[in-house]
């Protein structure tokens, strides 16, 4: 059973793929990626999380956008731009914008190194991996990093006439941990990711068995 | 097809949808990673058309009532997702009128017709363009979070304006339905699944 694998697509029973650096596997029938292996997958992850929480803190601690009218900037920081729909009497908003935007990122950095440092420096693993590891795969795809980039863009072109923006510290922080965070993302494969895992839990359950003797 | 084409379902074996990990038929959670196993997506048909129809019906109220309120002195401007785009397009950011639009107005009905169209070709039992079905079923999975960018764009405005002095923005109603509608199709996007499509062809054979 170790040896066969499905496509997530199309349920496509096929060969186990055994790749090595910078191969893909497509399913046969249906042309989904099924697999892929960039090179030091799991330790790019890992090295581009840690810079993340580094950018993460720098974006929230500087001045994100500064607008100027008749010569008086004011500042404006990250979370900022959550908080003000919860002043305008929308919290359910502002509750999802500030998830998305800030904390489901962060957590899902936390949790990222929180797994991967102890499993590829220690060759062990944290209390509660396999519970942080399947919230990490299942909520990957609801932050949107990316998209509030965008809308900073859109935004800045409709103020543009009106007054006087500049970008701060903390705007070029977010872009960076935007592409950190991809990256991140992009390096981490599932397949890879569980066959890692398993393989550390192996050499766990080996080191218990070798300890009483 | 002269060759019996086997998937896991019929060699008695279903995925991990967490860590793609083959488990046996009668297994409830998953030996890797103890997330709970199922042959197909529970309840996938039902859940997809359920999500697709609170899009819908939250799509109206989205188009029709404002975004948000720009109040400039005594002069209120109420201001639909539509008409922002018309704005820019006037104002001749024509890059952003059309990456928003798209975002806000394309992407959202895009993916509302296309799971119902998917959902529909199950009904019926469909056996042609299986891998197109799919790929088209990717991709509405990939695009869907991009439609968020109106929602965070009413946030940034609200708070450079309201920092500058120069007009209050008031969100809207629609602000709140339209986010309702992202994360509707997001869900009913996640709910659906694909494997279903190629499930027509496999009875078949039997």
């Amino acid at each position: 059973m170790k040896q066969y694998t499905a496509c997530e697509h199309c349920d496509y029973l096929l060969n186990a793929p055994v790749l090595s650096h910078n191969e893909c596997a497509f399913c046969p029938r249906c042309g989904h990626r099924v697999s892929h292996r960039p090179k030091y997958s799991l330790q790019f992850t890992l090295s581009f999380s840690i810079a993340s929480i580094f950018l993460f803190i720098l974006s929230n601690t500087f001045p994100f956008l500064s607008i100027g009218v008749q010569g008086q900037q004011n500042e404006m920081l990250l979370w900022q731009a959550s908080f003000e729909f919860w002043n305008h009497g929308q919290e359910l908003l502002a509750v999802l914008v500030f998830f998305v935007v800030l904390l489901l990122p962060f957590l899902l950095l936390i949790g990222l190194v929180y797994i991967l440092w102890p499993m590829i420096f220690m060759r062990s693993l944290p209390i509660g991996t396999c519970w942080i590891a399947r919230y990490i795969f299942k909520l990957k795809s609801w932050s949107m990093v990316d998209v509030y980039l965008v809308a900073v863009l859109a935004s800045l072109t409709k103020l543009a006439s009106m007054a006087n923006i500049e970008f701060g510290i903390g705007l070029w922080g977010y872009i960076s941990f935007s592409i950190c965070l991809s990256s991140a993302l992009a390096n981490l494969d599932r397949r890879r990711f569980w066959q890692y895992l398993e393989k550390v839990r192996c050499h766990e359950r080996l080191k218990q068995q070798n300890q009483p003797t | 097809m002269s060759r019996e084409i086997k998937t896991a379902k019929s060699a008695n074996l279903m995925l991990c949808l967490c860590c793609h990990h083959l488990n046996p038929t009668s297994a409830l959670r998953c030996e890797t990673c103890d997330e709970p196993v199922y042959i197909r997506r529970r309840r996938s048909y039902e859940r997809t058309l359920a999500w697709l129809l609170t899009a819908m019906i939250l799509y109206v109220p989205a188009s029709i009532y404002p975004v948000m309120t720009t109040i400039a002195f005594t002069r209120s401007q109420p201001n639909t997702i539509v008409g922002g785009v018309i704005e820019l397009w006037q104002q001749g950011s024509y890059f952003i009128a059309l990456v928003i639009f798209f975002a806000s107005v394309v992407i959202p009905i895009a993916k509302i017709l296309v799971l119902a169209w998917l959902c529909f070709s199950l009904k019926i039992k469909l056996k042609t363009h299986k891998k197109e079905r799919t790929v088209i079923y990717k991709y509405t999975e990939l695009i869907g979070r991009w439609s968020m960018i109106d929602i965070f764009v009413v946030a940034i405005l609200m708070a450079l304006l309201q920092l500058g002095g120069i007009l209050i923005v008031e969100p809207g109603i629609a602000a709140l339905a339209f986010a309702g509608v992202v994360i509707a199709t997001m869900l009913a996007a996640e709910a659906f699944d694909p494997r279903l499509i190629w499930d027509t062809q496999d009875e078949d054979h039997h």
